[in-house]
Order: structure tokens, then sequence, then C-alpha cells
């Protein structure tokens, strides 16, 4: 019998083909490229510059997932004036996942109103998008994605970040709330999901390995920001727990944090996550709120922060796209370490970044 | 367990009631262990690699009773308390299965298709009533063959996964990296087994044999709409004993 059984585990099957239809890589000539690609499950998205090509014919590369396949065609010219979609199929032939390629000639807005929303496919969640001559800017990213995976709700309202109809100006706001992940979030030590908005994109794979890394952070900036302005209003959940979702000790109340950086990128460390943002020598200013504790009355506040320089900017790389911007909003401080209320709940609207 | 001794206790006196009106009637105590494993029917093209399987120790003992009713056959019931279990470790690909807090319901859960290493720990205790046809001839040997139903009383069925990544719901759904994610499935684990079993007895005195069974559950070791493992499992287990006849 034991032979049986070692017979049984000696017939492993020739390993089935793959399922999986992942963009894995973007690649376009170097001069082409403001910053590298960011790849989501779905979407893969490339600030250009558009003076370096013509936009109604861009042949990116795509390097997929052993053996499937990609339409159109990786290296044929493409017409990116909008974004394009690719449909990967994979090599099982049974599983396809199409994916929106954007690439956005013009830069940021330095203006933000949130009154632009779409619904994610993968988790049924909201994302905020801004609209740029015409051009669809998938530029703001949350840790929604992570807590699709981890909390068993589905609805869009159910997610950390989300919109709100409560808005200083216009018809939406952004609305960020700590919210439980349950008892499989608390298994793995993330007891709490704060509500976050920031520009830059973030990477699911690494919410339950490495949440820090998860969030990152940049989009290219070609002008010097002098303020943060916006305005903001804040409910406390309360005290503070820690990521095993005990209360901390000595007891505190839960803020909210919002802050703006501007960073120097390269080549080897293009973008700025949860674990350096704020520390990182490539870090040239930073416009933060003093205090994040609760907005008075039921009404929007506003903000204003000043950037505070630690070093120069050089005005021929700030031209030459070397530089990015991060903003970030968070209902919980300490949220990106899983200290929190939940409850807690920030309120975003009408933020612009005031530059020289 | 007094329950069993009750029993055991009845059968006891049944025999000795019975021995009382020839030798027909035989009754035996045994006690063994059991070697195998909770598997699939043939391995899925998922597992990739099994880099370690590990028996453990899963003792029996079994209070038998033994009829024959003609020169060369009989028949052989008897009461088994079993244990059946096994740890392995197999290296998956595309492996559907789902990520659970023990004692969760399923709403609070992660299932898809993970790539990694998945370690997975059964051990079952089972009250078994076996039911054979033994085959006697002039040798030390005894052939049986017949079948078996178990009851659950203890169980437990739970793992890890880690080294790889999820992919939510689908092969092409939001991937996630999994360091170490456990499940536990013991809840969905049938509470009857049933299945079929040939062994044989060797004689090695008058009242000293030892015996080799060897059974496989006909019945998935999971319930019915159990879907967190895309493949059934059956307990095959080979089961080596030292056996006392009393006459």
């Amino acid at each position: 019998m034991l032979g049986t059984f070692l017979t049984v585990s000696g017939c492993i099957k020739p390993e089935a083909e793959n399922m999986e239809a992942d963009i894995l890589v973007m690649t376009l000539p170097d001069s082409v490229l403001i910053s590298p690609p960011s790849i989501t499950n779905t979407s893969v998205t490339a600030f250009v510059n558009f003076s370096k090509l013509n936009i109604k014919a861009v042949a990116p590369q795509f390097s997929i997932t052993e053996g499937a396949s990609i339409q159109p065609a990786s290296g044929t010219p493409q017409d990116f004036s909008k974004p394009v979609i690719y449909t990967v199929t994979s090599q099982d032939g049974h599983w396809t996942k199409q994916y929106r390629v954007s690439l956005l000639q013009n830069l940021a807005p330095d203006n933000f109103m949130f009154e632009n929303w779409t619904v994610n496919p993968d988790g049924n969640y909201y994302v905020p998008y801004e609209v740029v001559e015409a051009e669809h800017q998938n530029i703001w990213a949350s840790g929604n994605s992570g807590f699709s995976l981890i909390a068993p709700e589905k609805q869009p309202e159910a997610y950390p970040t989300q919109r709100s109809t409560d808005a200083e100006q216009g018809q939406y706001a952004a609305y960020l709330e700590t919210k439980s992940t349950g008892a499989l979030g608390a298994l793995v030590g993330m007891p709490i999901a704060p509500g976050n908005l920031f520009l830059g994109s973030f990477d699911g794979a690494k919410a339950l390995t490495a949440p820090l890394e998860a969030t990152i952070f940049g989009v290219p900036f070609n002008k010097k920001p002098l303020r943060l302005t916006g305005f903001y209003k804040y409910v406390s959940g309360g005290p503070v727990t820690d990521k095993t979702g005990k209360p901390v000790t000595p007891e505190r109340q839960d803020v909210c944090d919002i802050y703006a950086v501007l960073f120097k990128a390269t080549a080897d460390k293009p973008f700025l996550n949860g674990a350096n943002v704020l520390t990182d020598p490539s870090v040239v200013a930073i416009a933060q709120l003093a205090s994040g504790t609760p907005t008075s009355g039921v009404g929007y506040q506003a903000f204003n922060l000043t950037f505070n320089y630690k070093s120069e900017v050089n005005q021929d790389d700030l031209a030459a796209f070397a530089y990015k911007i991060a903003i970030v909003f968070s209902s919980s401080k300490n949220g990106a370490v899983f200290e929190g209320a939940v409850g807690s709940k920030l309120y975003i609207d009408d933020v612009k970044i005031v530059t020289q | 367990m007094k329950r069993l001794h009750l029993l055991l206790l009845l059968l006891a006196i049944a025999l000795d009631t019975a021995a009382q009106n020839g030798k027909k009637i035989s009754f035996n105590a045994r006690a063994g262990v059991s070697i195998g494993a909770a598997a699939p029917a043939g391995i899925p093209a998922s597992i990739r690699k099994i880099e370690s399987y590990k028996p453990g120790f899963q003792p029996s003992l079994e209070a038998g009773l033994g009829y024959r009713f003609s020169t060369h056959f009989g028949f052989a019931t008897g009461l088994r308390w079993e244990q059946k279990g096994m740890t392995t470790d197999a290296r998956v690909k595309a492996y559907y299965t789902t990520f659970n807090e023990a004692g969760n319901d399923r709403h609070e859960s992660v299932t898809g298709y993970f790539t990694g290493r998945v370690k997975t720990r059964v051990r079952s205790s089972y009250l078994t009533l076996p039911l054979h046809l033994t085959y006697h001839n002039n040798s030390s040997f005894t052939f049986k063959a017949g079948g078996f139903v178990s009851l659950l009383l203890d169980n437990r069925f739970e793992g890890d996964a880690r080294d790889g990544y999820i992919r939510n719901e689908t092969p092409v759904g939001e991937r996630e990296d999994i360091d170490a994610a456990s499940y536990d499935f013991s809840e969905h684990v049938r509470k009857i087994n049933a299945g079929v079993e040939i062994g044989t007895d060797y004689r090695i005195n008058s009242g000293l044999f030892a015996s080799a069974n060897l059974n496989y559950a006909l019945t998935p070791l999971m319930e019915p709409g159990f879907r967190s493992i895309d493949f059934g499992m059956h307990h095959i287990y080979l089961n080596l004993g030292i056996g006392y006849r009393f006459h």
C-alpha cells in the first residue's frame, strides 16, 4: 500500500498550460517615457513625452505570461490618443483579461475637484480620475484593491475609499473611512484598513506581504509647488487600536493625515512608497497638515500647507520631468502600519497645488 | 468511550455464549498502525511536486468476531477505533483553494488559484464497523474481503500555504502575494465514511496472528458541496497489526 501511495505520488501529471494572462512589462524607448509604466491587474499607465513621439502610432512592446498571447500584437503601432484596450489570452486558451493601456501626454493637473469617479472592475470600488484636455488620467490610487481581497464586502460603498455627495464644491468629494477588515484581516495582522487616496498606484500583490511597499507614490510634475490648499472635514473614530486590534497605550485619539511630497526621481528609484515617502533622501519638499485632529462643526474647513524645501529645485531637471509629486490623504495617520480607529472619516474636496 | 466499553462487553458476552455452542465463532483483539493518505484518485495537474509526506503515528484498536459457516468460508466483523492521517507538503501551481480562519464561515475568506507551497495536515479518528467475507485454507493465511462503515469521532483537516501568490477567484483575478496563510476545512469532513477493504491474517501460533488490511474509502473525504479544493479526496490506508485470537 505504501508502494501504491508512492506510485500514485510518483504520477505527477505533466505541467498544465498556464491559466494566467498578465502583462508583465511594457517597453517603450527610454527617450519617450517620462516615468516607468505602472501596471495593475487590468491597466497600464505611462506618462510619455509627447514631443518625442507620434501619439497616433505608438508601438509598445509587451512581455506577458509565458505562453499567453496578446491582441493587438506587441510591437504594432496603435493610436494612443485615447486608451487602447489590449486583450491577453492565457496559454490554455480558457482565460482572457482586458487591459486599458493609457499613454498620458499631458502632465498631471494641479487642481483636483474629485468630480469624476469610475468603478474598478476587479473589486467593484470607486476610483477618481482626472480629465486633462479630454484625456482620462487614472493617477489616483487607494488601498481598496487590498481591501477587496481580505474583506467580504463587495459594494462600492463598503470600501474605505469612495466618493461622497457631501461636497464642498460640485457634486462629489473624496470620502475616506477607516474600516474593519474582519476576521481574516485580523488573522494577517491587518485588522483595519484606513481610507487612503494618493497620486500614484497600488501594487495589490504586495498588499498582504509588504503593505508599505504596496502604496507607490508619485506622478511626474514640472512646476515648483509652493502650497497645497483644499478643504477637508474630519471625524475621528476614537481611540487608536494597533495591528493586533488592541487599544494602544497610552490611549490616543485617531487623527487624519494630509501631505504632499516633491521628490527627485531616479532610474533606480522612480517612485517612493509608504515606507520612505517622508524620509527618503530624494525628498525635496514636504507640505503636511500639522495636526489631523477633528474639524469643528459640520462643515468643511480650509487647509493651506506650505511646501518646506530641504534642497533647491534644479529648474532644468524640473523642465525635464525629473521631479515627481505625491499627494496623500489618509483617514488614520498611522493607518499604513494598521494603527487607527474604525469609523474615522475624512472628506476631501477642491485640492490645488499652488505653483511658482 | 463509555459506549465503546459497553459494546465491547456485549460483544464479549455474545462471544462467550456462542463459544459454548461450538467452535464456529471466534473472538479476537487486534492493535495496528495505519499508513496512507487522503489522496485524490489521480494527482491533479495543479500539484507539481510532493516535497514531503509524513504518515505520522496512526494507531488502531479492534475487537473482532469471526463466524465460520463452512469449511473454507466465514464472516468477520468487529468494532474498530482507528485514526487516519498524514502530513504532506506539496508544490502547487494554480491550485484552487480557500484560505480562511479556523472556524470561520466562508464569507471571510480568500478563494482563488494559489501557486506556491501547500502543507496539509489530516488526522481523523473513526469508530469503524468492518464486515468481511473470510476464506480459510490449510495454510497459515486467512484472506478477507469486504467493506467498512466509519463514524467520524474527531477530526482535523488543516494546513497552510506559503511562498507564493493567489489569484482572487479566477486565474486572471487580482494577484496577491502570500507569505503565509492558513486554512481549516475540519468542519467540512464527512461524518460517515464507507469503503472497501481487503486483507490477510497470518497465524503465528494458535493465538497470535499478524494482519495486513488495505482499505479504500469510496465516499469522498469531504462533504458534498465542498468546493474549496476542486478534486475529490479519498482515504486510502494500509493497516498493519498484531492480534490475538481467543478460541
